[in-house]
């Protein structure tokens, strides 16, 4: 919302074309006019103040041209902000007067956005219902992929626009697409998924020591490099579009759903993508409690007559996509539906189609090692075929699988269930996991359940809907929710609620009250990890835990902050760290430090520290910090610090609090 | 139920003294009964009905993320949680503060497990 979130376009690396500081950025210049109406649209829209909003604000551009000339807009935007008088200013409503926030000259409604690993769908609240919109193909689940083609880039939302050019799965195989972008993003080259992510067509190449990867789509026979943002940041500029068109409106602010694996390093990422593409992050919501809104209004809607009258539902929603796989357990009556539990993995559609892969061509990693040009194009083909098989085994007992490969390779098999489930058992397994972490979790047994709600690609798959159903002592899942649709919809039910829309009839008066996914804490008591908001924490909340030195006459203190399952500190991930300094001389264990651990409505995290025992002039002020503050290269910062400062500023968990 | 600690609990006292901001560090021990509304033998329904009205007046979804609306419902939160589990609101009542979610979970089930076995489907 703010402006500060424009300079990120400045944070690409100069060797993008796509960077102002690239030297093709300024002999683009003659795109300007032809952009400033998207530069003004906001400032136009301001003055007018009333009326309906007027379409010819958007800026026609031909689909080659929609991310590129977007992208300047917003790297322009930045520009003439950075440069001390503006040239236009891109003012957000929400920093204006009073008058001007009662009075939205357009429902500033912000949209929800579903960015899966396969495909992505955006909705909004129409002021009546949830809208699915859908994109020139007819199509309300879009392939989530980017193109790269000489100096144009266009993404899946369009697939491509007019029929001659329409992309084909062969074609997003080909090496010049990017996609599974939500499995890369904001993940270290040591990484399994990443390391898993090589058996794609584009490049993924690691040094494995801790650095994000680096990625390249093919063009022109050239590895061009990119990175996982950028890649979004296109994808969500012609969702943004997309949407700008069904609505002839800005759109602005978004609700977009994530994993609940997510890390908040990893959320850092998406935010990060999303304000490149100009958008304002209002809320990232984990899969399933979109889908526990959804479920919230359902009932709400079904029984009506009970509400207030404490009857209180239990619903398992399981989610599992391409890249993820996630559980929630949510409570829910009179339109409140609570999280009591989430817990989730990176397991998806994406492994399960590798596990066949490598099991139909036994010499898979040996016959892909090399990217060749035609090593790429043999590899799509068993992709697409594999796929193929996976989709008919969802509603047949055994399928045929007949591929050329080329080079004298050929594939000819029959797959059937028992042989499916035996090469994907360790992915079953996991599953297993996730839903009886869930449960433990939220303290429940499965007779408590009331409703499973499956959701995701993958609940089509017999085997996934047998283990879930099974492990939840049902035999019938929730029927009247949309497999595809019911993150996105959540997504934009929250939006609206979020964005301060009330409904005349009833249909808004919801609630999702949130819970955190992952412990938070920091190092202590040597290399262990201390909890400070344990996971499933209703949010927004606030802990604050007790610690003393661990050395006479200690006077700096090291605040690792960590977030994670792991009973070690470097088993979770470093989100970042700070030194209290400036502690009073004192023996070991006498000097008390407070850790303070504050989550928002907006999920922020901020960690307080300070010295708390002894009081007075003489110890230093307590320190907020904002976090993550890590950017890249988290994966070796633990170690470094591990090796620079030992156990010399070490702080454990102080007694008093371990005992009731 | 009746007897819950009157006495701040020495961690909430320093701290508003360090800060001197009352806004940012008031902890000052409540009195999670008055918090959520409720009587002091309310029922687990009573207090689970309480809490969802008050969600849906203070929670910072309903308030376009106005932060004092959030340090409202952070302690209505923090209540909750203290009495919505039969264990962590026994201890309250008793001591006026919990620490249950200090142990690990095997800890907490091995030293509660009639309790949570007799209290399944009440929390």
């Amino acid at each position: 919302m703010h402006l500060v979130t424009l300079p990120f376009p400045l944070l690409l690396p100069p060797s993008t074309p796509l960077s102002p500081l690239h030297p093709t950025f300024y002999s683009r210049e003659h795109c300007l006019p032809k952009l400033l109406p998207v530069l003004i649209s906001t400032r136009k829209k301001r003055q007018q103040q009333q009326g309906p909003p007027k379409s010819h604000l958007l800026v026609p551009v031909t689909p080659s041209q929609l991310a590129d000339s977007c992208w300047l807009s917003v790297s322009f935007a930045t520009f003439y902000w950075m440069a001390a008088e503006p040239f236009y200013t891109v003012a957000s409503d929400s920093e204006t007067t009073g008058e001007d926030k009662s009075q939205p000259s357009f429902p500033d409604v912000a949209i929800g956005i579903d960015i899966g690993t396969s495909k992505c769908s955006v909705a909004v609240w129409n002021g009546h219902h949830v809208e699915l919109l859908k994109n020139t193909r007819n199509q309300k689940g879009m392939r989530s992929y980017v193109m790269f083609k000489d100096d144009t880039l266009s993404a899946g939302v369009t697939g491509g626009a007019a029929k001659e050019n329409a992309h084909e799965e062969r074609d997003v195989l080909s090496g010049s697409a990017i996609f599974n972008m939500k499995r890369l993003i904001g993940r270290m080259d040591t990484d399994e998924v990443v390391q898993a992510s090589k058996a794609l067509p584009f490049l993924v190449q690691t040094l494995g020591i801790g650095v994000r990867p680096f990625i390249a789509a093919l063009v022109n026979n050239m590895w061009r490099s990119t990175t996982p943002e950028e890649v979004l940041a296109i994808f969500l500029l012609e969702l943004k579009a997309l949407a700008e068109m069904h609505l002839k409106h800005p759109v602005r602010n978004a609700v977009l759903t994530i994993p609940v694996a997510f890390s908040r390093f990893q959320q850092t990422r998406i935010e990060r993508a999303c304000a490149m593409a100009g958008l304002h992050v209002l809320r990232l919501m984990p899969e399933p409690t979109a889908v526990a809104l959804l479920y919230a209004q359902h009932q709400q809607q079904l029984m009506h007559d009970n509400m207030g009258s404490g009857i209180e539902k239990i619903a398992l929603i399981f989610n599992m996509g391409a890249g993820y796989c996630d559980a929630a357990v949510a409570a829910t009556a009179g339109g409140v539906s609570q999280i009591r539990a989430l817990s989730g993995c990176s397991v998806g559609g994406e492994d399960i189609l590798q596990n066949i892969m490598r099991h139909l061509v036994p010499n898979f990693d040996s016959l892909y090692a090399g990217q060749t040009m035609d090593r790429i194009k043999s590899m799509g083909l068993l992709r697409i075929a594999t796929q193929d098989a996976i989709h008919k085994l969802a509603s047949q007992d055994s399928v045929e699988i007949n591929v050329d490969l080329g080079d004298g390779q050929k594939v000819s098999k029959v797959l059937d269930h028992s042989e499916f489930e035996q090469v994907n058992r360790v992915i079953f397994e996991k599953v297993e996991k996730i839903i009886n972490q869930c449960l433990a979790d939220a303290k429940l047994v499965p007779e408590d359940i009331n409703d499973v709600i499956l959701v995701g690609g993958c609940s089509r798959i017999p085997r996934i809907r047998s283990l879930v159903l099974g492990l939840c002592k049902t035999e019938v899942s929730y029927k009247n929710i949309d497999a595809l649709e019911a993150a996105v919809s959540g997504a934009a039910l929250e939006g609206a609620i979020a964005s301060g829309v009330t409904d005349p009839e009833g249909s808004l008066d919801l609630l999702t009250i949130q819970a955190t996914p992952m412990n938070l804490g920091i190092r202590a008591d040597g290399d262990n990890f201390a909890a400070i908001i344990p996971r499933n924490t209703t949010v927004p909340a606030r802990r604050e835990m007790l610690f003393m030195t661990t050395h006479d006459n200690q006077t700096e203190a090291l605040i690792s902050v960590y977030e994670g399952e792991g009973e070690r500190a470097e088993e979770n991930h470093l989100l970042g760290y700070f030194k209290i300094t400036g502690i009073p001389p004192a023996p070991k264990g006498t000097v008390e430090i407070s850790v303070c651990m504050d989550i928002d409505a907006s999920n922020v995290l901020r960690v307080f520290a300070g010295v708390v025992k002894p009081q007075g002039q003489g110890v230093p002020p307590f320190i907020e910090v904002r976090m993550p503050t890590l950017d890249d290269g988290h994966g070796w910062c633990g170690q470094a610090l591990a090796k620079m400062y030992g156990s010399k500023l070490d702080l454990a968990v102080h007694p008093k609090k371990l005992q009731p | 139920n009746l007897s819950f600690c009157a006495e701040p609990a020495q961690l909430g006292s320093t701290n508003a003294a360090v800060t001197g901001e009352g806004a940012l560090w008031d902890t000052k021990e409540q009195d999670y009964y008055k918090v959520l509304e409720v009587d002091y033998d309310a029922s687990d329904d009573t207090i689970k009905l309480n809490y969802r009205r008050l969600a849906l007046m203070w929670h910072p979804d309903k308030h376009k993320g106005d932060s004092d609306v959030t340090a409202k419902f952070q302690e209505i939160n923090e209540a909750y949680t203290v009495l919505s589990d039969p264990i962590k609101r026994l201890e309250y009542d008793f001591s006026g503060c919990y620490e249950i979610n200090r142990y690990t979970l095997r800890e907490y089930l091995s030293r509660f497990k009639g309790m949570i076995l007799t209290c399944n489907g009440l929390g």
